[in-house]
């Protein structure tokens, strides 16, 4: 029996999607078997930062409408093999499906897999109730910024309400401008939303270079990022690794972030 | 105040009308009736200019209140208000020597009344008066009486699960039950204001709004986005980024307290303010009160306040 978790965050691209993609990758490269499914229906993107979009046939709203089975629309990765993917749809929209459907379809893959993820779209609407309809836990993305803060504020008081545990994930963390006091720090943020550090992922142009190629940046290991997300995964199994000080560039920033 | 029986009453006696007004402590409310009362007996052509004389009971009026009265009479009834007289009807009060406006300064009234014989054996005090009168009128079975005061404000009214979440203020004693609580005015306290408040014990977050009608202790924050909402008084023991809102009906006399007061905006009553740029640089490290000083919401450290 898996646990589904459900990759959210209120504001829109604050990378909900990078995250999705790189910790699934991350953890089936562990040896875990793992599904990830884009809720984002309609506006489908988790397969473009995959690398699958040419492979897809079937998918979320075929096998909710029982058009297909599951099996049929799930899509293996090049190169990991424990890894596959749920595609959204891309001609339909966030009322094609009900969070009563979403629920049992996790319910089933669950069954299957040891983690089932749900790339949620932005908002609080149809979309975002769809996705947490099935999930287990919940994961908060939110960039250290006033209006990312909010809006996860407002989606972990809605988490809260549906009983979902979440922990907290910073992404796009500039080292020199929280040195330099122009960019909140992970405590700044932790004051108002109070609730685990799952990580901090630093900014990374390999991010954006891997999305464009479709490979998940984690495979990079000069990426800071992509090393992040590793080690978000490995916490997610259980592993109890210290949030790292960033010592490689300037031992400065160790009394920023060694207290975590 | 027998709920039924309302708050202003104009009734003749002889040669003269007389203006009744059975509790004055809650002024704004004594506005409301009064001019409610004016437009519903269609007073403008019934009254024609007659004089009337104000009967209040025993309680104080202060030339500020008379003249917002006489105001409204002249306005909505066309009535004279003449003079204040005491009304053979009234309700026990003793008439503080040194009786100075019943507006006073806010959060410390400076008329100290014995329990009235209608509202039972709950302290008069200017600020508890009207709270008590709005819950016989609302709720019979007012628990203020029943209560003790540490129990009160220590109890714990669990929030219903909803992302706008309202607390309504519970009665927690059976009202069978006799009297039994300990008369405040042994222990000397004064200035008593809420002798009812609900305690909740979790943090705001954006979106989330909560409503009271007696006062508010949340053990937590209020977070940018959330409203924390009273018709009472308001204490936070937490951060406050968001909006609070105290004395929601027309208690000016109501405070917002926060550890650390960093709010959007501050409301009480119909007062409105938002922190200026700078304040927002220099934030006090001490727990700052708010309240209502002419017309204006000003914000004082605790230790002043205090004294």
């Amino acid at each position: 029996m898996g646990e589904t978790i459900v990759v959210t965050s209120g504001k829109g691209g604050v990378g909900k999607t990078t995250s999705t993609a790189n910790i699934s990758a991350a953890l089936a490269s562990e040896g875990k078997r793992v599904v990830a499914i884009d809720g984002d229906i309609g506006l489908r993107n988790l397969d473009i930062v995959l690398g699958l979009e040419n492979r897809i046939v079937y998918n979320l709203v075929d096998v909710i409408k029982k058009r297909c089975r599951p099996k049929q629309a799930l899509i293996r990765d090049k190169k990991n093999h424990n890894l596959f993917l749920l595609p959204s749809s891309q001609v339909d929209d966030k009322t094609a499906v009900t969070p009563e459907e979403m629920k049992e379809l996790c319910a089933e893959l669950r069954q299957e897999f040891d983690f089932v993820f749900i790339d949620c779209p932005a908002g609080i609407e149809q979309g975002f109730k769809n996705a947490i309809a099935g999930a287990d836990t919940a994961i908060v993305v939110s960039t250290p910024e006033v209006s990312s803060v909010r809006d996860a504020d407002r989606v972990i008081g809605l988490l809260q309400h549906n009983d979902i545990p979440a922990s907290l994930l910073v992404n796009r963390v500039s080292l020199e401008m929280v040195e330099s006091g122009e960019m909140m720090s992970k405590d700044d943020v932790m004051d108002i939303l109070a609730i685990d550090l799952l990580g901090l992922i630093v900014e990374d142009p390999e991010i954006l270079i891997a999305s464009n190629q479709g490979i998940p940046v984690v495979l990079n290991t000069n990426s800071p990022a992509g090393q992040a997300y590793l080690r978000i995964a490995k916490r997610l199994l259980g592993e109890q690794i210290e949030i790292p000080s960033f010592e490689h560039k300037k031992g400065v920033f160790a009394r920023l972030f060694g207290r975590s | 105040m027998n709920s039924g029986k309302s708050l202003v009453e104009i009734k003749g006696s002889g040669s003269t009308l007389g203006l009744h007004i059975y509790d004055i402590s809650f002024f704004a409310k004594v506005e409301k009736e009064l001019r409610k009362l004016l437009k519903r007996s269609n007073s403008k052509q019934f009254f024609q200019g007659a004089n009337i004389i104000l009967k209040t009971a025993g309680n104080d009026v202060s030339s500020n209140e008379f003249s917002k009265l006489s105001t409204i009479l002249e306005e909505e009834g066309n009535l004279h208000l003449i003079k204040t007289e005491e009304s053979t009807e009234s309700i026990e009060g003793v008439q503080s020597a040194d009786s100075p406006t019943s507006s006073g300064i806010p959060g410390r009234p400076s008329t100290f009344r014995p329990p009235a014989i209608q509202k039972s054996t709950s302290l008069a005090s200017e600020t508890t008066a009207p709270q008590i009168a709005k819950e016989n009128k609302t709720t019979k079975k007012s628990s203020v009486k029943n209560d003790p005061l540490t129990k009160s404000l220590l109890s714990a009214i669990p929030s219903e699960k909803s992302p706008t979440r309202k607390v309504k203020k519970k009665p927690k004693q059976n009202p069978a039950e006799p009297t039994a609580q300990p008369n405040l005015e042994l222990f000397g306290l004064r200035d008593v204001d809420a002798l009812d408040a609900c305690l909740i014990r979790q943090t705001l977050h954006s979106g989330q709004k909560i409503y009271s009608k007696s006062s508010i202790v949340l053990l937590g924050d209020v977070n940018g986005g959330a409203e924390i909402v009273s018709d009472n008084n308001i204490i936070i023991l937490g951060t406050l980024r968001g909006v609070a809102h105290a004395g929601l009906e027309g208690n000016y006399q109501a405070i917002v307290f926060a550890l650390k007061m960093q709010p959007t905006q501050l409301r009480i009553s119909d007062v409105f303010s938002r922190p200026s740029t700078k304040d927002h640089m220099d934030q006090s490290a001490e727990s700052e009160v708010a309240f209502v000083e002419d017309r204006d919401i000003v914000i004082e450290t605790c230790q002043k306040f205090r004294v």
